[in-house]
């Protein structure tokens, strides 16, 4: 089977050539697929004596029944067409469409299947994205033909499609020459110079004629209307030489920029050497991350930065800084020092590099033959793990120059986080309407990325038992909805959908009212114009919709809080003016409000029962009790003069007195006395006295800390108070780290004078593992990760957030059971 | 403010996402590494697998060397060139020596700017195979995303060099190991034992829980069995091997075990009826069972999740003279092979139109038990029943010792189940 795409600039005649030679390599009795790309829609309607209905506008794309329907036998023998179609001019994406097409194509094994003879693929005029160059992908066309004309616009166009031939070469595609569709034949001789300098040949000559135009107009092809005409004789001859083409001995080769521009200036071509080829490359130097940098160092190479796969340095010679790239050699560009298995080569824009200079980079390099291109990544990322370099790749992504990472095994696959602050979510309040144009992935991704997540939550005080997370179907309520982006929203634009949406949310929000509109990815990729809908929803509703990224759910911009409170407020309004019945209402409290309600009750006070109607539980009561002081609710709750109050989380003895303390003084009322004496008091003593035998053991870097010293859930505070020694284990990777964690250390000691804080610091993985197996009174590690293994393999037990209860009875049973923890041996005796 | 009632468009649907699939898929492949190209966001859906349906998931850990990769992709990104950016960090995951296979697919977001990822994945490919698995999410569902990535294996896993094909091997592709415990483990040794009763050898099972050694050796099978979740996957194993594909259902029950075997072992040419041994073993089976049958007769069962689960259950309900009434199932719009029709079934159906239709069934059709995932639960969906968790994901019921649900054990497993669960009610 062969399978030929044409290519070549907008207008040039593509569609012209590519359907003329369908119809001629049919001829011969071959069966022949005319697959038209182009949004256009009209490269086979000359074959077709007619437009025919696209694939992408029949809805179900998977399906090969569906397929088959796009397929249109031609009235020329043994031709069958298929448009891929696209959207309304600046709408969707055509790509998309022509990507999708192909696909169901291969998946369905179509080619296979229906044994067609040859395949011709049309491709619009300009390649702008992927999409276009789907035909080249595996298992499509093999041979690639750019339609070219004299003109310089269509030579530069031309040049870029060898370009791009070039790069889908892994898929053994080749160029199989040019076709010349020229004014007169005066225009070949530039086209002849054009295909020798690019390394390939002019296939046939077609001249502009009347014979063609006339074809065209009577909508069939010129090889069958004019067959005896000159047109139709070179446009068989062109037929015939594609057919017969065969992989060159040496492949194509685009020339650079400044090559091009010479050459269109008519100025003589001189071409840059071709790439390198890498030998066999030399062992690994068997250094360490911290050795190859020091010998980086010494040589006068400063890494500063990956980008591209390539790694960035500085290299100090003859009294100034140069920016320097070391290559995989794989990729190694024309004119490149090729030194082991990587290649070097000064940055392009990098001002008055002469011969010399060049040399002397090179000879530089070659010091640095011992070294491998893996080396280099190494060195940069601070470790040898294919992790550590995969995360290096992503993070560094082509932010090119900032230094290697300032943690290098943080997050690199040598060890994560223990830490993660990120368990509670947002409040949003209930019934404000929020739109996320997404598709079904990004509904079920994270929390902080997208509002509709299934971790969306705004939960409670954090240490709860009830609160860790458990994924459930993606949030979607009543004003809270995704679009559901599909594939026809990429293929033909997705306005309609932003609008309808935004109608449904506007019919909900009610006039003057605000909606929050989060564009995820794949609405980004197909760039429509959101701003379109949106002014004409805003314009017929008076609705107010902010725009805004999916990443920015969780950001409290001034703008969008003020409107969410807006909102609240509006909703206290609509309820009325209500005198309170109660004292005290809990506004997300999650599991601890049972506890704490008890709590207060027993010193008089009246609590709201939570209904599903936050804003009537408001008003319900005198006083609103937040576990944190959530900006929107603030600031509605003091424009409208509702009394809210948020003091520290009351975990341990002396939390619990200063949150009550808090609650009854914003009452206006003496807080209750806490317990002293009697048998809690014994109680307390015993756990205490226990307690302060055992360790607990903290896993952060310096800059975490605080995050178990917060007041909605303070962990050493906590663990201080109940008479735990505290080790701290602080990943401190170089000199300025180890200041701050000695900085922070001594904050601690400071702060829980009567605790015994004890801090090692540590560097590597293997520093972490001999820590955390270190101190047998260390029974206790902390963190968020459930049943971490880094921790129950060292025979220590799981410090976690759901041991801890609030209120003086929650200290009590929160010391028991860490007491509990404490002695309790089975990670130690059956999993170390 | 208007209360502007729930438009399907825009409402909630009960359908798990593509990318979860391929997820499923390479939980149950113990070497296998996926790289998704796209940001961060696609590590928190492994949560759904990870630590809460599967407790010995290896898909992520605390070390952070996680079997689930991104690129860190983003739409509006600098890259010039985002080929190389995956192909060199794809070439890295696969010479890292640590993986059987890597597995490279995209948001759906990547796939509309055209990157050639098979190309990509080809060209990446050395000692350490690099499968493509199209990036449909924008189409497909979880279901599709497993059986296309254990397709894409299937065409890309080296074969082992002297596999020597046996008549009386067999392969099952397709199998849906949805999790690394027991239930599942006791599954695949209840399978292999009944087959062997029967005169096969069960070479390969995809997926076991195994690695891609373990898979390659399906180019030993003489048959290939192909299971309803991976009916793709079971075709590229034929195509691959050229070895005979016969397609059955899942041997739930005792009938449907019965069934199975049968189909095989007249695909893989033994004539004649079954053993005696296994047809004795089901009478076995059967008289276990009957003593809970009077309290499980004419009950109605409400089931939520998988279709291929549910065509399974339905007919093992219909052998226990019960009804599998009604139908929610988490995937787009497929064939369901059902011995009867359910007076309801509905693919990702919205949330409130679920509840409702279920409300609304006549007297006599009204369940009287759910059978169903995790979600079932979180969103109301069983309806205030008696539930009892099955299928994927399932948080509250994990299963540490051996818990099969097919084969013969596993109807006498899955029918205590029912009849607990019915009595918990």
């Amino acid at each position: 089977m062969e399978n030929i795409v044409f290519f070549g600039k907008g207008g040039i005649g593509k569609s012209t050539i590519a359907s003329n030679v369908t119809a001629a390599l049919a001829q011969g009795s071959a069966r022949i697929l005319h697959v038209g790309c182009d949004p256009k829609m009209d490269s086979s309607v000359s074959l077709m004596g007619r437009g025919i209905p696209p694939f992408t506008s029949s809805g179900l794309l998977e399906d090969e029944e569906t397929l088959r329907k796009s397929i249109h036998p031609s009235p020329v023998n043994g031709v069958f067409c298929i448009e891929a179609g696209g959207p309304d001019p600046g709408l969707g994406c055509a790509g998309a469409g022509i990507s999708a097409m192909l696909d169901t194509i291969r998946s369905v094994a179509l080619l296979e299947k229906d044994r067609y003879d040859a395949v011709i693929f049309d491709v619009l005029g300009d390649v702008v994205c992927g999409g276009f160059a789907a035909p080249l992908r595996r298992g499509f066309a093999q041979k690639a033909v750019i339609v070219v004309s004299e003109e310089i616009l269509a030579l530069y166009a031309a040049n870029r499609l060898v370009k791009m031939v070039e790069n889908y070469s892994r898929n053994g595609v080749y160029l199989a020459g040019l076709a010349a569709n020229l004014k007169n034949a005066d225009g070949l001789k530039i086209v002849q110079d054009f295909a020798r300098a690019v390394n390939t040949k002019v296939l046939g000559v077609v001249l502009r004629s009347a014979e063609i135009t006339r074809a065209e107009k009577a909508q069939r092809v010129a090889v069958l209307h004019a067959p005896h005409s000159d047109a139709a004789r070179r446009l068989r001859a062109l037929s015939r030489a594609i057919a017969s083409a065969r992989p060159p001995a040496a492949p194509c080769r685009a020339l650079s920029d400044p090559e091009i521009f010479a050459f269109l200036k008519g100025e003589a071509v001189k071409r840059r050497p071709p790439a390198p080829r890498a030998g066999p490359a030399a062992p690994r130097s068997g250094l360490s991350p911290v050795e190859m940098r020091e010998l980086l160092d010494e040589m006068g190479f400063k890494l500063s930065g990956i980008a591209g796969g390539q790694v960035l340095c500085r290299l100090g010679l003859d009294g100034r800084e140069l920016r320097v790239f070391i290559v995989p050699a794989g990729r190694c560009a024309e004119g490149m020092q090729l030194v082991n298995d990587w290649g070097i080569c000064v940055a392009p824009d990098e001002k008055d590099v002469d011969g010399e200079l060049t040399g002397k980079v090179q000879a530089a390099a070659r010091r640095l033959r011992p070294l491998r291109f893996d080396d280099f990544v190494a060195a940069f990322c601070g470790s040898e793990s294919f992790y550590g370099s995969v995360m290096t790749y992503n993070l560094s992504g082509n932010t090119a120059g900032d230094g290697p990472p300032e943690r290098p095994y943080y997050a690199f696959g040598q060890w994560q986080k223990f830490l993660f602050s990120n368990c509670d979510g947002k409040f949003i309040p209930p019934g404000f309407p929020i739109v996320e144009h997404g598709d079904i992935e990004c509904r079920f991704a994270f929390y902080n990325v997208t509002p509709l997540s299934m971790f969306q939550t705004w939960g409670g005080l954090a240490g709860s038992p009830g609160t860790s997370p458990v994924p459930r179907l993606p949030k979607q309520e009543k004003n809270v909805f995704s679009t559901g982006f599909d594939a026809q929203d990429a293929f033909a634009g997705d306005e309609a959908k932003i609008e309808k949406a935004l109608n449904v949310a506007a019919g909900r929000t009610g006039k003057s009212g605000h909606v929050e509109l989060y564009m995820c990815c794949p609405a980004h990729m197909v760039a429509g114009d959101v701003r379109a809908p949106v002014e004409r929803v805003s314009e017929r509703t008076g609705i107010n919709v902010f725009i805004e990224s999916c990443n920015s759910i969780s950001v409290h911009a001034p703008a969008k809080t003020a409107a969410r409170a807006d909102f609240v407020e509006k909703e206290l309004s609509s309820r009325g003016r209500r005198k309170p019945s109660r004292d005290v209402n809990f506004i997300n409290f999650g599991d601890p409000r049972k506890p704490l309600s008890a709590l207060l009750e027993s010193g008089g006070l009246t609590i709201t029962a939570p209904s599903d109607d936050l804003y009537a539980d408001i008003l319900s009561a005198r006083l609103q009790i937040l576990p944190e002081p959530e900006p929107v609710l603030v600031r509605a709750f003091e424009r409208r003069g509702i009394k809210w109050v948020s003091p520290p989380a009351p975990y341990g003895f002396a939390a619990t007195s200063r949150w009550l303390a808090g609650v009854y003084s914003a009452l206006g009322r003496p807080a209750p006395r806490p317990p002293r004496g009697g048998a809690a008091a014994a109680l307390r003593r015993g756990l205490a006295a226990g307690c302060s035998a055992f360790t607990a053991g903290f896993v952060a870097a310096p800059d975490e800390l605080p995050v178990l010293l917060s007041d909605r859930f303070p962990v050493l505070g906590f663990m201080a108070e109940a008479g735990f020694a505290l080790r701290l284990m602080l990943y401190a990777p170089d000199k300025e780290a180890e200041k701050k964690a000695e900085r922070r250390t001594q904050e601690l000691r400071a702060r829980f004078s009567r605790a015994r804080v004890t801090a090692v610091l540590f560097r590597t993985p293997a520093q972490l593992a001999a820590a955390l197996a270190g101190d047998r009174k260390m029974r206790l590690v902390y963190s968020d990760i459930v049943a971490d293994r880094r921790i129950v393999s060292a025979g220590r037990n799981v410090l976690s957030p759901a041991v801890f209860e609030p209120g003086y009875d929650g200290a009590l049973e929160t010391a028991r059971r860490l007491l509990r923890l404490c002695k309790w041996n089975f990670n130690e005796r059956y999993l170390r | 403010m208007n209360d502007t009632s729930a438009d399907g468009e825009f409402s909630r649907t009960y359908v798990l996402p593509y990318l979860l699939g391929v997820y499923l898929a390479a939980n149950a492949v113990k070497d296998v590494c996926v790289v998704v190209d796209g940001p961060d966001c696609i590590m928190q859906k492994a949560d759904l697998i990870w630590g809460n349906h599967d407790l010995f998931s290896t898909l992520l850990s605390g070390e952070g060397r996680h079997r689930i990769l991104c690129t860190m992709a983003h739409p509006v990104s600098s890259d010039r060139s985002p080929d190389t950016k995956i192909t060199t960090l794809v070439g890295k995951v696969a010479a890292s020596g640590q993986f059987g296979a890597v597995v490279l697919t995209a948001l759906p977001f990547s796939r509309i700017s055209g990157v050639d990822y098979a190309g990509i994945a080809a060209a990446a490919s050395a000692r350490t195979p690099v499968a493509y698995v199209p990036a449909k999410s924008l189409e497909l569902d979880w279901l599709d995303g497993y059986d296309e990535t254990l397709a894409a294996l299937a065409r890309s896993l080296p074969a082992p060099r002297k596999a020597i094909k046996r008549r009386r091997a067999v392969v099952l592709a397709g199998y849906m190991l949805d999790r690394n415990e027991f239930d599942h483990s006791a599954n695949l040794a209840e399978l292999r034992r009944l087959l062997a009763a029967a005169g096969l050898e069960t070479v390969s099972v995809w997926p076991s829980g195994g690695d891609c050694a373990e898979l390659a050796r399906a180019a030993q099978a003489g048959l290939v069995v192909s299971l309803p979740h991976g009916r793709k996957t079971a075709k590229a194993l034929s195509e691959r091997f050229g070895a005979p594909l016969v397609e059955t259902g899942l041997p739930l029950g005792l009938q449907g075990t019965l069934d199975w075997l049968r189909t095989i072992t007249r695909a893989a040419g033994l004539r004649g009826e079954l053993p005696v041994a296994l047809r004795e073993e089901a009478r076995r089976t059967a008289a276990v069972i009957a003593p809970a049958l009077p309290a499980l007769l004419h009950k109605n069962i409400l089931f939520t999740g998988d279709p291929g689960l549910y065509s399974a259950l339905a007919s093992f309900a219909e052998e226990l003279c019960m009804d599998a009434s009604c139908a929610l199932l988490n995937t787009r719009r497929r064939p369901v092979r059902t011995a009867g029709t359910p007076a309801v079934m509905l693919f990702g159906p919205e949330i409130p139109a679920a509840r409702a239709a279920v409300q609304a069934l006549p007297a006599y059709q009204k369940p009287h038990l759910a059978v169903g995932d995790s979600f079932a639960l979180s969103e109301g969906l069983n309806c205030g029943l008696p539930f009892m968790e099955f299928g994927f994901p399932s948080y509250a019921h994990h299963c540490l010792t051996d818990e099969p649900f097919l084969g013969f054990s596993g109807a006498r497993s899955l029918a205590a189940r029912l009849l607990n669960c019915l009595h918990s009610g």
